[in-house]
């Protein structure tokens, strides 16, 4: 089978300055999350982060991402800056229904997960065991 | 049927000019495309690439491990812990009893867990007796693992105004069936244990053995300041001439 050795991990990443640079401000805003006199700074540089990787046409992880706040940029952890829920909206609570809600303390903005609907759903980026450069 | 399973290997789009060119080649390289249908051809055309995605810098949060002896033993003491919980759940069709007082150190499920990590979180001069002490999670019945990822930050973080430690306790697998039948309340897999909860005393020594949660980037949010540290300037005593300095000369 020829084919087996096509696929050959790159030597070489294009775009790793942008990538690391925002690997670097995403461990800043982290950092500066943590006093809460330099909230703000935080989500300056999470929102530069966003920014980059958008304007580089960089792939992010969607775990990665789900760590940001969608609206203000807030780094969401939870307990601190993440409110965590289940709803079961439907009358006869089938588990079907169950929906994950995580919830910005900042600025109240939602994100649903319809956990209930595919038990089996992976993510694309868990899926896909992939070698680290 | 190796052209298959060679399709569900690379999930990529057909198109294998864009994915030469992201292992290396210039982008100005452009590679013929294979034309035909055939399977041989389909075949070249889709080629496993690898594609760089970035991902959270942070994502080594561990769980504390449990050797599975000891989780056996846990689910043991849980199943004897939550007997008096069962008894209430089954007499309370019968009688109309008002709630035991052994059910106030006890949440269960996930909603009233959660509620009370959060709150004990953020506030800020809690009762030391109404604190959260453990946290129990099936990890292993609950089967999109998104639901319980954030316990370990969260348990974390509501270490921040408590007066003792919070164990988080992974459950081995099956648990979620033996806790449900002792508390006799449905798929119960989630619940965490006050400090004062009545029986639990006995137990402190086995979950006490259980690491505790380590999360190397959250600690300055124990430790109530940042890491950052203001830039160190000294003074050093020196001697500069007098005057202005004599211009640069003109090279020739």
């Amino acid at each position: 089978m020829a084919k087996k050795t096509s696929g050959k991990t790159p030597t070489s990443i294009p775009k790793k300055d942008e990538y690391t640079r925002i690997s670097y401000l995403y461990q800043v805003s982290q950092m500066m999350l943590q006093n809460p006199k330099f909230h703000t700074l935080s989500r300056v540089y999470s929102r530069n982060a966003t920014v980059i990787s958008k304007k580089a046409v960089l792939k992010l992880t969607p775990n990665f991402k789900r760590t940001m706040c969608k609206q203000c940029n807030t780094i969401l952890v939870a307990g601190a800056t993440l409110r965590v829920r289940l709803e079961n909206l439907s009358g006869s609570k089938d588990p079907k229904n169950d929906v994950l809600i995580y919830s910005c303390m900042v600025c109240d903005t939602v994100k649903r997960f319809p956990v209930g609907k595919d038990r089996q759903y992976e993510l694309f980026s868990d899926k896909h065991e992939t070698p680290l450069v | 049927m190796s052209s298959k399973s060679k399709r569900t290997q690379a999930p990529n789009p057909p198109d294998s000019s864009s994915s030469e060119s992201k292992t290396g080649n210039s982008n100005g390289k452009k590679v013929t495309k294979p034309t035909g249908n055939s399977l041989k051809e389909r075949e070249k055309r889709k080629k496993q690439v690898f594609k760089p995605v970035l991902d959270n810098p942070f994502t080594q949060i561990q769980w504390p491990f449990i050797e599975p002896e000891l989780g056996s033993h846990v689910v043991e003491s849980l199943e004897v812990l939550l007997t008096p919980v069962g008894q209430y759940h089954k007499n309370i069709t019968a009688k109309g009893a008002p709630m035991p007082k052994f059910l106030d150190g006890f949440t269960f499920g996930f909603n009233p867990t959660t509620e009370a990590l959060e709150r004990q979180a953020n506030t800020k001069h809690p009762d030391a007796d109404k604190q959260i002490r453990y946290v129990f999670v099936c990890r292993y019945d609950i089967i999109p693992s998104i639901l319980t990822q954030h316990f370990p930050v969260l348990t974390y973080t509501a270490l921040r105004n408590s007066h003792h430690t919070i164990k988080l306790i992974q459950l081995p697998k099956g648990a979620i069936d033996r806790l449900s039948q002792a508390s006799g309340i449905n798929d119960l897999s989630i619940l965490s244990v006050t400090g004062n909860a009545p029986g639990v005393e006995g137990f402190f020594d086995l979950y006490n053995s259980v690491p505790e949660v380590q999360i190397p980037f959250l600690e300055p949010i124990l430790k109530k300041r940042g890491n950052f540290k203001s830039p160190l300037i000294k003074l050093i005593s020196t001697s500069a001439p007098v005057g202005s300095s004599s211009k640069k000369k003109p090279q020739k």
